[in-house]
């Protein structure tokens, strides 16, 4: 009952933001939107405990949102007209060619796998906390380094950067690791 | 995400903005390397994700004779293990011995063997059992269901390379997760901007867009525990190795609990119905049980009881097969770093709110796979508004979309079939000749596509009907499989029969699902 209330709260909520973005009062709408947000996520917390409450309320808000949008695609006959036109990209950033890909490449998966590695195992051995706590958050913080690695590796421009951080990143804990 | 030219045209008015405008394009140009480079990986390890949710109500559709029931007593545990047991190679390793449900999601009692023959090779025994007797009633066959789960953990390929594969995937979707909200300034204010009527670039880029902002959250969880999952193996042998001096073992247990030591020699099987009883002495369902070294002392088994009430759902009791209770493990009460490992399995494949949660997991993953896809059709779309179309690649990558819908149709037909063991071949081959013929004749990809998706329905239907044929409306979850397996063939072939249409009104520029084709083959150079 309370997870239908909080449901019937986020369509309430993000019909509110949809009407705020329409240029529809958008201050005190939006204010209205997120309130009944929250008290959505207040139902679900209150009827399956906080850990639950959240995850579901976050998956059904999604959906809710999917249901506001998805319609006009399914009826749409077609989504986006031809492109009739074309132009020459603006966007070609200086990335050292196809060797520079390659390098990013190279620094984005095995360099930054390494550099994860080497914090989560820091992290797994050193942390002052119970054995298996800190064995679980090193090995949670390898997936997140690495991806955040990855993503330096693909966005920054200076080459020398993209391959010096990971080896940087690996000295720096290998170094704490023998020092603690 | 922000359109990477508007954001580079917009350097020209602040300092503050032009800073801003970089980074955004540095963001969109992080999203698209990594986006491009692992796409097609994503798209199937998305997609099939999607019917992983499902996997134990396939395996239940493809033994549809299996009896089923809500639960079963102990002693009915204690006979099918040790009737599974007696098949075992006796020249062979035996590895485990495992019993499944009865669950919420496959109400029938499954039982596997894992055992290493006298030659190395690693073989799997798996039966249904009586539920009111333990009786082994016969083997239980689900290829439809174990293609599907190996395509989404493994992409099919060798262990554990396949694992660490997928686990890269997920740090790349984990990676794309967050490069999308940065070069996503106007994240809050662009919400509900859905311009499906201006150019395919705009459109598609808004389609993207809006699936992935309102799907964040559980993109987020879905990506990082997948990359976890996936790479647990190699951060545990990393661990072990500089922690535990290379101790994988030591490692696992610092995490799983007690694992099997060197014992005496049991004279009789081990006593799985007291465990069983001990351990739902609250009348919590037992999920699954697992026996280490069933002829040893030393062994270990494990029963796993689910409490619904967390999201950490599963407790595990681990006992000696002597029958001695080690530990209860995980469950309210037990240390974070636990419970945060028991929450990754129920979080990644939706099993923690029944099914309403597992219908949303279906939703999001399918709309995740269509964020996939629909990140390829905006940078098809750039490269033709550049001037630089690439017909064959967009033709390779809708036969490789195509394809897959058309091999895991085919692979269902034939399991529903009875002639199970050629799915793997089915799908392989239906993929393999789809992706062939798109990458042979890109300027007939538009006439194709819901060809193919057609086809697809087609088998779903045929697939659907002689499954009712020969079973009937066998059981809840077997006939809810079955229908759903209907609705999706007639879905796809609406879809296919759409396109068709959309393509004989306007030749080139057909759609099936709305834009799932639009491969219309585009010519080099500036058009008038």
């Amino acid at each position: 009952m309370l997870a239908l209330a909080g449901i019937g709260a986020q369509f309430a909520g993000l019909y509110a933001w949809s009407r705020a973005r329409a240029g529809m009062a958008p201050g005190p709408l939006f204010v209205i939107g997120l309130a009944l947000l929250a008290a959505s996520f207040a139902a679900f917390v209150s009827g399956s405990g906080a850990a639950l409450g959240i995850s579901r309320a976050f998956l059904s808000v999604s959906l809710v949102a999917y249901v506001l949008l998805v319609p006009r695609l399914l009826t749409a006959r077609q989504i986006g007209n031809p492109i009739a036109r074309s132009r020459k990209s603006g966007t070609r950033a200086a990335r050292g060619g196809k060797l520079g890909l390659a390098l990013r490449l190279i620094a984005a998966g095995p360099l930054y796998l390494v550099a994860s590695l080497s914090v989560g195992a820091v992290l797994a051995t050193k942390l002052p906390w119970e054995e298996v706590n800190r064995l679980m958050m090193g090995g949670f913080v390898v997936p997140a380094v690495w991806a955040l690695g990855a993503l330096h590796a693909t966005a920054d421009l200076r080459l020398l950067r993209v391959l010096g951080a990971p080896i940087v990143v690996f000295t720096v804990f290998a170094g704490l690791y023998l020092a603690l | 995400m922000t359109d990477p030219e508007t954001a580079l045209d917009a350097q020209a008015n602040t300092p503050r903005k032009a800073g801003n405008s970089r980074f955004v394009a540095r963001m969109i140009e992080s999203h698209s390397i990594l986006g491009l480079a692992f796409a097609a990986l994503i798209y199937v390890v998305s997609l099939t994700g999607a019917f992983t949710v499902f996997a134990h109500e396939i395996e239940l559709w493809e033994n549809a004779w299996a009896p089923t029931i809500a639960s079963v007593s102990g002693e009915v545990y204690q006979n099918a293990l040790e009737e599974a047991y007696a098949a075992r190679d006796p020249d062979g390793d035996l590895d485990s011995l495992v019993a499944y449900g009865p669950s919420e999601f496959a109400p029938a009692l499954l039982v596997r063997l894992n055992e290493t023959d006298e030659r190395g090779n690693f073989r799997q025994t798996n039966w249904v059992a009586d539920p009111q007797t333990g009786t082994l009633l016969g083997k239980a066959e689900a290829p439809l269901a174990h293609l599907i789960e190996e395509l989404h953990v493994a992409l099919h390929l060798p262990a554990p390379w396949g694992r660490y594969l997928v686990g890269l995937l997920g740090v790349c979707m984990f990676s794309l997760v967050i490069s999308g909200i940065l070069a996503h300034p106007t994240i809050f204010k662009d919400a509900f901007k859905l311009r499906v009527d201006r150019n395919k670039r705009t459109a598609w880029t808004d389609v993207h867009n809006r699936l992935s902002v309102w799907g964040l959250p559980f993109h987020l969880v879905l990506t990082f525990t997948g990359g976890f999952l996936g790479l647990a193996g190699l951060i545990v042998g990393a661990v072990a190795m500089i922690a535990y001096e290379g101790d994988q073992e030591r490692a696992l247990a610092s995490i799983q609990g007690p694992v099997p030591v060197e014992g005496r020699a049991l004279e009789e099987f081990p006593p799985v119905a007291s465990m069983v009883e001990t351990a739902r002495t609250d009348g919590r369902p037992v999920e699954l049980l697992v026996m280490q070294k069933p002829a040893n002392a030393g062994g270990v088994t494990t029963v796993n009881v689910l409490d619904k009430r967390l999201l950490d759902q599963t407790q595990s009791l681990i006992f000696r097969n002597s029958g001695a209770l080690i530990e209860s493990y995980g469950g309210a009460g037990a240390p974070g770093g636990i419970r945060a490992l028991a929450m990754l399995q129920p979080l990644h494949y939706g099993t923690f709110g029944g099914y309403p949660v597992k219908l949303l997991y279906f939703v999001m993953a399918l709309a995740l796979t269509w964020v996939t896809s629909s990140g390829m059709k905006i940078w098809f779309a750039r490269r033709q508004q550049q001037g630089r179309p690439v017909p064959r690649l967009n033709a390779a990558w809708q036969g490789m979309t195509a394809g897959l819908t058309l091999g895991l149709s085919a692979a269902t037909l034939v399991a529903a079939s009875g002639l199970g063991e050629l799915a793997l071949a089915a799908c392989l081959g239906g993929w393999a000749a789809a992706f062939a013929l798109f990458l042979s004749l890109p300027a007939r990809a538009s006439v194709l596509y819901p060809r193919l998706l057609l086809g697809s329905g087609a088998c779903l239907v045929v697939a659907a009907g002689l499954w009712l044929v020969e079973h009937g409306a066998k059981g809840i979850v077997p006939t809810a499989v079955d229908g759903s397996v209907l609705a999706l063939g007639i879905a796809l072939a609406v879809a296919g029969i759409r396109g068709r249409a959309s393509d004989a009104d306007h030749p080139g520029f057909s759609s099936g699902l709305p834009g799932e084709a639009g491969a219309r083959p585009v010519s080099r150079g500036p058009r008038a």
